[in-house]
């Protein structure tokens, strides 16, 4: 039994005298234990397939199936306090006038569990996000960091079916955020609760989830897992949303040759595909071997001007002219390059997506 | 496209009993409650309006227009128009001149005291308005006024100089009266607008007065605009200086002329020309009102900064201070210290004296001593039980209203947060008046609400609803949606998370406004004396009382006294808002 089954969700709101589809026949499965995640840009439907799965909204239309127990389809909804759940909010939801303690204990005492048990278990709870010995701090007293920690803590002290994360790292800066997203997936595989995430930030969704849905105007556009999303996208916006493409548009010649404007070129197989059909290619500016020699005998390759390099660091982003375009290019630090220089591009076959 | 589509099967799916049952949700539940203020909001000016149509503003009374032809055509009632139009003019002039200037000058320069001037401020909306207008006589009454007295001696004139019973005279004082509630409201707005506004146009090059000019005022507009609508209610509606400074005078305004009709020494009550009266006065108030909440969010579309700005750099005053610290403590003496030293003094004598060495002689405690005490103490105990009542009925109400206007869904939230609007823009006076109709018509019996208590403490607290809503309003929006979400997340009900999230957070406010209304129920004056009676004799009125049958002295020596009942709660008020007293208001 699915620990979350969402089926055709939909839900419009009118705005200015027009209908807008914020949900659009929505439908996934969680699998137990893995982290889920809905990713899009803002106002892609994310959030609001989250709160309706949470039960802050009412879905015009759709069944939402939590565990086997069905809370929203038909004349059918459940209220968000009778449903198994645990909710981290994009602000934490922190309780300013509360301790650290009263705060994480309060599902417990709503749900008017004895006062020892709701001792060992908070205590447990708080030990398990590293908040032990905070217990009698006001909850304001606590850094960003550590009101998300309590935030997850208290979603999980009742133990809930499923875990819904709304951007939990989005109010974090770079660096702790960066370290918040393996401690968090850590605590999640250590517990081993299902978990459904929500998120604009492509880093946090390739590294976090087991398996990814990006949405776009209030469908999901392509699941799959975090490599095949990456490597694979489905369609251009996936791709261009998902980290940085470059594009190109060519006509098929055969199952593994395609015609563009650069001359043809060499693309993974595809048995099944007719010639003459039009298609989109992308390239991972990290797919590209840029060579300052033309090399020999080396196939896919087109040539090109550098437009500006730039030294981020762990790497140079070479902004690469070719023919009307200019691709990214993501190269060793250690390349020298100057604007102006010619040089040559080569695209790895089994690097290139086929977009159809 | 890999998208699953799961079958629509799914094995065991058994929704639990409370699902099926639709329960009313909290927003819903209490719409239903607010709805009887509401209508009692909205029916008592509708009341009014309908009265206006009828003979003598008796319900069974034959359909006319004549109360709306008398309003513009008898010659009597058209001075009391032009009267009330001049004596608001005069207020709103002085209020607003007096409220700025001091507001700019605490705020944007390097005057400093600000916590003092701000503080002594809150006090100043404090103190009972026939008390300043009682001062003010005992200062400048053509006859009676010390000062007027001296200036006669001085140079020998033939007639007293200033004449403060005159229609300016009265807008004069009522306009110090409301200073205090313009510098608030507009120090509110420049300590919210962000300086770097003002410092991007001085470091253009524009000098402080163009700034003054293009910039500050410009945009503290609805500030401001917000300011004269509710000190323009106050005026038109407030008895007290119109009774105290005009009635002898037979100077009327519309609050003291629909008193009077209401209340003839002779003859039959006439209800139909204040009705029409009230009529207009609705109108023109919704008027305003209207466009105020539409400049407000008009406003709204050019704020650029959310929340607190950073303040500018401060003007210096340099030689300017002198005379920044003569207009200050000049405001205060006159406004406030001088009236209160005048009142003390006239409650020491036996009859009003100007101070001298001679009078000196004749000071006692007489007034005190002689007063009839189980007046005052029957008004003492009616006081403290409005202080009580009244404020609590509100701020219930006013909860249950901005949890509507706040928090709920549907479109009708709109119509319960203009209703609880309502008040503000339209004078207390008419909300009183509709009251005293409609119980002395249809409440008799056992059920008689005509000059009870009940109707007192319903009243008062329909029109606080108004102050009420605002703070609540503003309070509940402070509070995330996320917060009251992650109670329903952790399993609370909404009435749950209601008492142990939502009302706990807003406890504050909460308390603020209790205490507010508290102390604006004690000094009020227009509400107990429309619609009260012997049973429902509050400080307030027995100090009219004895004013206007002569007894000077008892009545400042009773007013005195219920300055000192406020004492306390005040200091109780100011230790609560200790941290950011100019939230006032």
């Amino acid at each position: 039994m699915a620990p979350l089954t969402v089926e055709g969700l939909h839900q419009a709101f009118t705005a200015a005298d027009t209908v807008v589809k914020a949900i659009d026949e929505v439908g996934f499965e969680l699998r137990e234990g893995e982290i889920y995640t809905l990713l899009g840009p803002s106002g892609c439907g994310k959030t609001s397939t989250l709160r309706a799965v949470a039960g802050l909204e009412r879905p015009d239309g759709g069944r939402i199936v939590i565990d086997g127990t069905l809370v929203a389809g038909g004349p059918v909804f459940v209220p968000p306090n009778k449903r198994d759940i645990g909710m981290v909010f994009q602000s934490y939801g922190i309780w300013p006038h509360m301790t650290v303690f009263a705060n994480a204990a309060f599902p417990l005492r709503v749900a008017k569990v004895p006062k020892k048990e709701i001792r060992r278990r908070v205590e447990e709870a708080l030990a398990a996000v590293h908040l032990d010995g905070y217990e009698d701090r006001m909850s304001t007293q606590l850094s960003g960091g550590q009101q998300q920690r309590l935030a997850l803590a208290r979603a999980l002290v009742r133990r809930p079916k499923l875990l819904l994360l709304d951007e939990p790292l989005s109010n974090l800066d770079a660096k702790l955020r960066a370290a918040m997203r393996a401690e968090l997936a850590a605590l999640q595989q250590e517990i081993g609760v299902t978990t459904l995430l929500v998120t604009h930030d492509q880093d946090e969704a390739l590294s976090m989830s087991s398996r990814i849905a990006v949405m776009r105007a209030g469908r999901i556009v392509q699941e799959g897992t975090p490599r095949e999303i990456y490597q694979r996208p489905a369609s251009r916006f996936a791709a261009d949303f998902v980290g940085t493409t470059n594009f190109l548009d060519g006509v098929r010649c055969d199952g593994k040759r395609v015609r563009t404007a650069l001359g043809e070129l060499d693309v993974p197989g595809a048995p099944a595909a007719t010639a003459g059909d039009a298609v989109l290619l992308a390239v991972r500016p990290e797919a590209l071997r840029l060579h300052q020699v033309r090399p020999e005998g080396v196939p896919n390759l087109v040539r090109g001007e550098i437009e500006r390099s730039m030294f981020v660091g762990d790497s140079v982003e070479c902004h690469v002219r070719v023919a009307d375009v200019v691709w990214t290019a993501r190269q060793d630090p250690e390349l020298p390059v100057a604007s102006g220089d010619e040089v040559w591009l080569e695209l790895p076959a089994e690097r290139i997506s086929v977009i159809a | 496209m890999t998208v699953t589509a799961p079958e629509r099967t799914s094995a065991t799916e058994t929704p639990p009993a409370s699902a099926t049952r639709r329960r009313p949700s909290l927003p819903g539940t209490l719409a239903v409650l607010a709805a009887f203020p509401a209508v009692a909001i909205v029916g008592l000016l509708v009341l009014v309006v309908y009265l206006g149509f009828r003979a003598h503003g008796q319900p069974d009374g034959a359909l006319t227009l004549h109360n709306f032809t008398s309003l513009f055509g008898d010659s009597q009632v058209w001075e009391v128009v032009v009267n009330t139009v001049v004596y608001v003019a005069v207020s709103l002039a002085v209020a607003l001149f007096f409220g700025t200037a001091l507001a700019l000058l605490v705020e944007r320069t390097d005057f400093g005291w600000e916590r003092t001037v701000t503080t002594a401020m809150v006090l100043r909306i404090l103190i009972p308005g026939f008390f300043t207008a009682m001062g003010w006589i005992f200062l400048f009454h053509p006859r009676i006024g010390a000062i007027n007295q001296w200036l006669v001696e001085a140079f020998a004139l033939e007639k007293a100089p200033v004449n403060i019973v005159s229609l300016v005279g009265m807008g004069f004082v009522e306009g110090l009266a409301l200073s205090a509630l313009v510098f608030s409201m507009v120090s509110a707005s420049l300590r919210n607008l962000d300086g770097a506004l003002e410092e991007a146009a001085r470091a253009s090059g524009a000098g402080a007065w163009r700034v003054l000019r293009t910039v500050t005022l410009p945009l503290i507009r609805p500030g401001l605009l917000g300011s004269a609508l509710f000190a323009g209610t106050i005026a038109v509606s407030s008895l007290d200086i119109p009774l105290i400074m005009g009635l002898s005078n037979r100077v009327y305004v519309f609050s003291s002329y629909l008193f009077v009709a209401a209340n003839p020494s002779a003859g039959r009550p006439e209800h139909g020309i204040p009705a029409a009266f009230s009529a207009v006065m609705i109108l023109i108030g919704i008027a305003f009102g209207l466009w105020y909440q539409r400049t407000l969010r008009s406003g709204r579309k050019y704020q650029v900064v959310a929340g607190k700005g950073r303040q500018p750099a401060r003007i210096r005053l340099g030689r300017w201070r002198v005379a920044a610290w003569a207009f200050v403590v000049g405001y205060f003496l006159w406004s406030t210290i001088l009236p209160l030293l005048m009142v003390l003094w006239i409650s020491l004598l036996p009859f009003v004296q100007k101070p001298s060495a001679a009078a000196l002689q004749a000071v006692s405690l007489d007034n005190y001593r002689g007063l009839d005490w189980s007046f005052v103490l029957r008004g003492l105990e009616n006081s403290v039980k409005v202080m009580v009542l009244a404020p609590t009925v509100a701020v219930l109400l006013s909860l249950a209203f901005s949890f509507v206007a706040v928090r709920a869904r549907g479109r009708y939230r709109y119509a319960y947060d203009l209703v609880a609007f309502l008040p503000q823009a339209i004078p207390g006076t008419i909300f009183a008046f509709g009251a005293m109709t409609a119980a002395l018509y249809w409440t008799r019996g056992w059920y008689g609400l005509y000059g009870s208590l009940a109707l007192l403490v319903g009243v008062m607290a329909l029109i606080q609803v108004a102050f009420g809503t605002r703070m609540f309003n503003a309070g509940l929006l402070q509070i995330h949606a996320e917060l009251e979400e992650s109670a329903a997340m952790s399993g609370a009900s909404a009435w749950t998370a209601v008492r142990r999230i939502t009302l706990p957070l807003l406890r504050p406010v909460l308390t603020y406004t209790w205490l507010w209304l508290a102390l604006l129920s004690l000094r009020d004056l227009t509400v107990p004396t429309l619609i009260g009676s012997q049973d429902t004799l509050t400080l307030s009125v027995a100090s009219w009382t004895l004013f206007s049958s002569g007894q000077v002295g008892a009545s400042s020596a009773v007013t005195l006294l219920m300055v000192g009942c406020m004492a306390p709660v005040v200091v109780v008020f100011l230790l609560l808002t200790r941290t950011n007293p100019g939230k006032a208001v």
